[in-house]
């Protein structure tokens, strides 16, 4: 998906702190070899692609040449092949073919433009400038006792910190996710709950809630919820859910966890992607139809109430809009965003 | 523009505000509360709760009470923050 090319004269300038993150662009299987990808992030047009040996290459969608996108183009002998002129680059970036002049080594200076890279939790991170902090750790990824699901992409024309908010907000769910993970004609009535913050982010304490279909069970559950913001555009939840019959209590376990990571790919200030790593360590018999199911249902419902949030920037003075003390940890959030200092995507 | 705890809440502090900040900017001492005004954000929750009406928006406070904004200002920063409620100091409203 391209958004249309900014003019100098229209851009927003991306805050450092979003230009030196990770940011998710893509899940893993949807970049095969083979195939060149376009994705937007922060305002800025890409291509990805994975070379023979695996490695996935993310570069911006222009050949230097004459400015033409690359995204237009295919890729053959292991290079990148620019639409335009055939200009052939390889996975160091280089310029190796200039077909009008086969028997000249190319200019050094025909080079595709990278960027940072990484691969985790199937989806595949980039960076823009020079990332400040690791891709943040999925607790559940290296617990072989949970199954992981990707589900996604979900996609939002909406502002990307809107969209996290709206994930980490327990209060939404009777009205939003009625009959799944709340009852609109009996709404829980939140407790209160703490708010931590520490380097490697803002969480919560457990958050209890009745959920009819909390799970992909289809069982009712009391669900309790620990949020994690890890980074502006990366949130977690890890839910213990008990199912709340007590006479079938048994066949579930005080174990049972549903963790979802979800990571928001900023396309510019008022669209993102939503892309997520689900972890599930119970419910061996439920099949990946039956977890794609249940979110995709959610995420649709979420994308429906955030798409309609005005202004569409997300505010950080805490005096815009009215907060409630059910909504501490949307507060916590918002002056996080507001403490580094960013200024793209908020009013 | 503030909301202030005015001198109503002295030796009575049931501290019903303080369960409903979203952004913990009540202060105490031993006899009332205070709002801190860089933290407060404005969204009047504890308003109504106060069981004595000791808490109010700049805009309605009564003229003679208009130093209670500079009051709440200052002694709010000297001291510690009040998260949790307190017994009150009062039997009955």
């Amino acid at each position: 998906m391209n958004a249309p090319v900014r003019m100098v004269s229209e851009t927003s300038n991306p805050d450092a702190a979003l230009i030196d993150d990770w940011h998710v662009v893509a899940f893993s299987k949807d970049v095969p070899t083979g195939k060149v990808v376009p994705a937007t992030l922060l305002g800025e047009d890409l291509i990805l692609w994975r070379d023979a040996s695996e490695q996935v290459h993310v570069w911006k969608d222009l050949c230097i040449h004459r400015g033409a996108r690359l995204s237009k183009g295919w890729i053959a002998n292991d290079t990148v092949v620019c639409p335009y002129h055939g200009w052939r680059y390889d996975g160091s970036a280089k310029c190796v073919l200039v077909p009008a002049a086969p028997d000249q080594p190319p200019p050094l200076k025909a080079r595709a433009l990278p960027h940072r890279v990484d691969e985790r939790y199937g989806m595949v991170w980039a960076s823009l400038g020079e990332p400040k902090h690791a891709v943040p750790n999925f607790p559940e990824w290296a617990d072989s006792s949970f199954r992981k699901f990707n589900t996604g992409p979900y996609f939002f024309e909406a502002n990307g910190f809107r969209s996290v908010e709206n994930f980490i907000d327990a209060t939404h769910f009777p009205f939003v996710h009625g009959g799944l993970n709340g009852l609109e004609d009996a709404p829980d009535k939140l407790e209160d709950y703490k708010v931590f913050e520490d380097e490697s982010g803002i969480s919560t304490s457990g958050i209890r809630v009745f959920q009819p279909y909390g799970d992909h069970r289809q069982v009712p559950v009391n669900a309790t919820y620990i949020y994690r913001v890890f980074r502006p555009l990366v949130a977690y939840f890890s839910k213990a859910v008990e199912i709340a019959d007590p006479g079938k209590r048994h066949l579930g376990s005080p174990e049972d966890r549903f963790c979802t990571f979800l990571t928001a790919q900023p396309v510019d200030e008022v669209n993102c992607i939503i892309r997520l790593c689900v972890a599930i360590n119970f419910g061996e018999n439920l099949t990946e139809q039956d977890i794609l199911r249940r979110q995709d249902k959610v995420f649709a419902q979420d994308k429906d109430i955030v798409e309609t949030q005005r202004p569409e920037r997300i505010p950080v003075d805490l005096r815009a809009e009215i907060h409630h003390r059910t909504d501490k940890f949307g507060l916590a959030y918002r002056r996080w965003l507001g403490a580094l200092g960013l200024t793209y995507g908020t009013a | 523009m503030a909301i202030v705890v005015t001198e109503k809440c002295r030796d009575c502090r049931f501290t019903e505000c303080v369960t409903v900040c979203p952004v913990s900017c009540f202060h105490g001492d031993g006899r009332m509360l205070y709002i801190d005004p860089a933290e407060c954000i404005l969204c009047q929750a504890c308003v109504p709760v106060c069981p004595v009406q000791a808490i109010y928006d700049e805009a309605d406070l009564p003229p003679e009470w208009s130093h209670w904004v500079t009051l709440n200002a200052e002694r709010a920063a000297g001291l510690p923050v009040i998260e949790e409620k307190q017994t009150p100091l009062k039997a009955s409203a």
